[in-house]
């Protein structure tokens, strides 16, 4: 081997040995409830008959543990950053054809959640979960296969974090010993003092996903209640979510779907507590404890007694006429 | 196909190795279908345009050699013609076509022509540019006309450079095209250092602050001060990294099969002056300008006036070329007043600074005249990036709107933020602009093709390691095609 061949060789090897380096130290998981939540999709093992979907809010704020009762299994399934095209996709490549189906979907709405700039997780970015034969499967369709392969690199996935993760931003902000079915709470505490003044921009594909979800849903005959976990209204400005909330209550009410609204409708001690909030969008132990056992109590009143108009809930005519209880 | 796809990851090496197995009379054939594949992985019909401009220019340039007298120019005024024609109906039919229906709109005239709804093929303005240069230079005699026909087309088709050069001429690349190559690792692995530097450039800061710069311009109103600023400076780095990312990649690709392609960008952004910078700005094209409009023009062997319209008409037409639009057309003449007010006030200029004792401190006094030169092609450029010519104006009179308060220059970067990149995001990028300035600083021309062959090792090590691993971590890898394509 001649003297440029052995420098390029070890030019390389050094590379190499970077990247399986950077590799490894990026591969550290700081969601341990991702491998479990997808284990449980591939290898159902609670089969649960209601879920929980959405992002992050909905991850760390509704405890099923508060909801669940002896006939009834739920598991929450919601991710970070996703968005109603992620749990589309999700819901349609992978849930679907693993899981068995649920009687009763509780997704976790939020007026941020057609702004793909904020929700924008891609089921590809979740390929390390995925077990060998399914990423196989999707082999047929080459580009997806090949994000899929891609993303299976820590270095790659994890890339744009990296600055993050070298400025140990991205320290552990759950709490894993508290996990139960999915849902995991938060940790962190911080930036509640300051006022944030977000106007989500409203993309279409995302809306259309969001319905495209609904008719999935309908199309299976699962019942599904939408949810909007409490946020920390001092830190925020109200007036620029207006036209969210008008287009999820416009969407409930077409399909006639319950929406039970703890945002900007039904607003409790828990949305001006600082105790309960990790940051000033998403509950922390304390406060996803309290709002888990919160909604438990106006679903069964609701569900139960029909009694939805009192206490300032929408909720359409079929599912308290039927007083069908999917939970609790 | 683009650069920065997964398909020319495939295509380049596959193409390059191919072509030195086999023997070297199919070369030419070979090199000739790849660049067909590549031109038609854009819109493959348009293959028809290209090849109808090759074989007009290619006829034209064997009767202009056979030809005489008024003969002789009657041929290159044909295939001049012919060959702009084509550029006409594709890229600038429409525009001409609006603005003539506004005035008879004015009128109140009868207009019936409607506008054509066609897709601009692909680089047409640089193989236009490289066909003309041939029958140009064959009519002045100073090159013989090409009689093989698939020689030529490869000349106008040679896939580096197809759609968006360097603008060559057929002194320098069509001869290449008889000489056998060989396989040469040194050159080849300089050629591929080139591209590396070609794609950080292009994937790790044009792409990434192209993220501020659309968001921004997508609409000007929305933002003031800061996020108008950081537009307008970063839109001029992202042509830059942008265009000379594609050139050095173009470059370092025919380098690596042993074509020399011509330098496209020496350091523009170290220029001193206005002059100065478009001598070393997109070189293949003012040239081109220079040799084949300016010169004919008269150049500056005539009046001083005479001189300054030379200019200015010679700008102004590289607007267009640029774009069929006024802003372009404005941006042109614009840089074209720019060079004249330079020349006109020269001397007043140099009576300041010696009267400030400026020319007493040299590196301060070239520093201020770099950071200014730099400054005014960004303004320039506002009208150039901005959609509508009201948006540019809406730019150009709030850059420093918010900034004369503290609170102001707060919510003015709180918005920058929200601009698209993060802060981090914002850091990489500007790190990574430090890295290729400092680079290109203090390398020549000639180096940045074996990208620092007189450096130790540990150093050129390094640098092609950060280069690498800024591209792996910190790159955009959206497919987001050339600025320049468009053109």
């Amino acid at each position: 081997m001649s003297t440029r061949s052995r420098k390029k060789v070890f030019f390389f090897s050094i590379l190499f040995g970077i990247l399986v380096l950077m590799n490894f130290w990026m591969d550290r998981e700081l969601h341990p409830h991702y491998p479990l939540q997808y284990s449980e999709v591939f290898n159902p093992k609670v089969n649960a008959n209601a879920i929980i979907m959405g992002a992050s809010h909905t991850a760390h704020g509704i405890n099923p543990k508060h909801l669940e009762e002896d006939h009834l299994k739920i598991y929450n399934f919601s991710m970070d950053g996703a968005g109603p095209s992620f749990n589309l996709k999700w819901y349609k490549r992978i849930f679907q054809l693993h899981y068995p189906k649920p009687i009763c979907v509780i997704y976790g709405v939020h007026w941020l959640m057609f702004d793909e700039r904020v929700f924008h997780r891609k089921v590809e970015q979740d390929s390390k979960y995925f077990p060998y034969d399914y990423l196989l499967s999707e082999f047929s369709r080459l580009e997806a296969f090949k994000i899929l392969l891609l993303n299976r690199l820590a270095f790659i996935r994890e890339r744009k974090q990296l600055v993050e993760r070298l400025l140990g931003r991205t320290r552990q902000v759950v709490v894993p010993s508290k996990y139960y079915n999915g849902f995991i709470p938060y940790g962190r505490r911080g930036g509640l003092d300051r006022e944030r003044d977000i106007t989500p921009k409203n993309s279409e594909a995302e809306i259309r996903a969001f319905e495209q979800l609904l008719d999935e849903f309908e199309r299976s005959k699962i019942e599904v209640i939408l949810v909007q976990v409490p946020g920390y209204l001092p830190s925020r400005s109200g007036s620029n979510i207006e036209e969210s909330m008008k287009l999820i209550n416009e969407i409930a009410e077409k399909r006639r779907i319950l929406f039970l609204d703890y945002d900007t409708k039904r607003i409790t001690n828990i949305n001006t507590d600082r105790s309960m909030f990790s940051n000033w969008v998403h509950l922390n132990e304390k406060g996803s404890d309290a709002f888990s056992k919160l909604l438990k109590s106006d679903l069964e009143l609701l569900l139960r007694r029909g009694s939805a108009e009192d206490r300032g809930l929408s909720v359409p005519r079929r599912l308290s006429n039927e007083k069908k209880s999917p939970v609790g | 196909m683009l650069f920065n796809s997964v398909s020319f990851l495939i295509f380049f090496p596959t193409v390059t190795i191919l072509y030195f197995l086999i023997p070297h009379k199919y070369r030419w054939s070979f090199l000739l279908m790849a660049s067909c594949v590549f031109y038609m992985a854009f819109i493959p019909i348009y293959i028809l345009v290209l090849a109808l401009t090759i074989v007009i220019d290619y006829t034209a340039a064997l009767f202009i050699e056979k030809a005489e007298g008024k003969k002789r120019k009657g041929f290159l005024i044909v295939s001049v013609v012919s060959t702009c024609s084509v550029l006409f109906v594709f890229k600038y039919f429409n525009f001409f076509n609006s603005n003539l229906l506004r005035v008879a709109q004015f009128f109140h005239w009868n207009y019936p022509i409607e506008a054509l709804s066609l897709i601009l093929p692909i680089g047409l303005s640089f193989h236009t540019f490289q066909s003309l240069s041939y029958v140009i230079e064959v009519y002045r005699g100073n090159f013989k006309a090409e009689k093989h026909f698939g020689i030529y087309a490869l000349y106008v088709m040679f896939y580096p450079q197809l759609v968006a050069g360097p603008i060559e001429r057929p002194q320098n690349l069509l001869p290449q095209f008889y000489e056998k190559h060989i396989y040469d690792d040194q050159r080849a692995m300089g050629g591929l250092k080139l591209m590396l530097w070609g794609f950080f450039k292009k994937v790790v800061i044009a792409d990434k602050l192209a993220i501020v710069v659309n968001q921004v311009y997508s609409d000007p109103t929305q933002y003031a001060g800061l996020p108008l600023i950081a537009g307008a400076l970063f839109f001029g780095i992202q042509v830059y990294c942008d265009f000379s990312g594609y050139s050095d990649i173009a470059i370092g690709a025919a380098q690596v099969m042993g074509f020399r392609l011509r330098d496209n960008f020496n350091r523009p952004f170290h220029a001193p002056s206005s002059a100065e910078f478009w001598r070393r700005w997109h070189m293949s094209l003012i040239s081109w300008f220079r040799d084949y409009v300016y010169i004919p023009l008269g150049g500056n062997r005539i009046g001083e006036w005479r001189w300054y319209f030379n200019i200015f008409f010679t700008f102004t037409l590289s607007g267009l070329w640029h774009g069929a639009g006024w802003g372009y057309v404005l941006w042109g003449s614009l840089c074209g007043c720019h060079l004249i007010f330079s020349d006109l006030t020269k001397t007043f200029r140099e009576k300041c600074n010696r009267w400030i004792r400026l020319d007493r401190i040299p590196t301060f006094h070239k520093g201020f005249q770099i950071v200014f030169t730099f400054l005014l092609f960004c303004f320039t450029l506002i009208i150039f990036r901005s959609n509508t010519l009201s948006d540019a104006l809406y730019v150009m009179t709030h850059l420093g709107t918010g900034l004369g308060s503290l609170k102001g220059l707060k919510a003015s970067a709180t918005s920058l933020y929200n601009a698209g990149l993060d802060r981090y995001q914002l850091i990489i990028a500007l790190i990574s602009i430090g890295l290729m300035e400092w680079v290109e600083g203090r390398e020549s021309i000639q180096n940045m093709r074996e990208m620092f062959p007189n450096r130790n090792i540990i150093f050129r090590w390094g640098m092609y390691y950060t280069v690498i691993l800024f591209l792996i971590f910190f790159g955009e890898y959206n497919d987001q095609a050339f600025i320049y394509f468009q053109f």
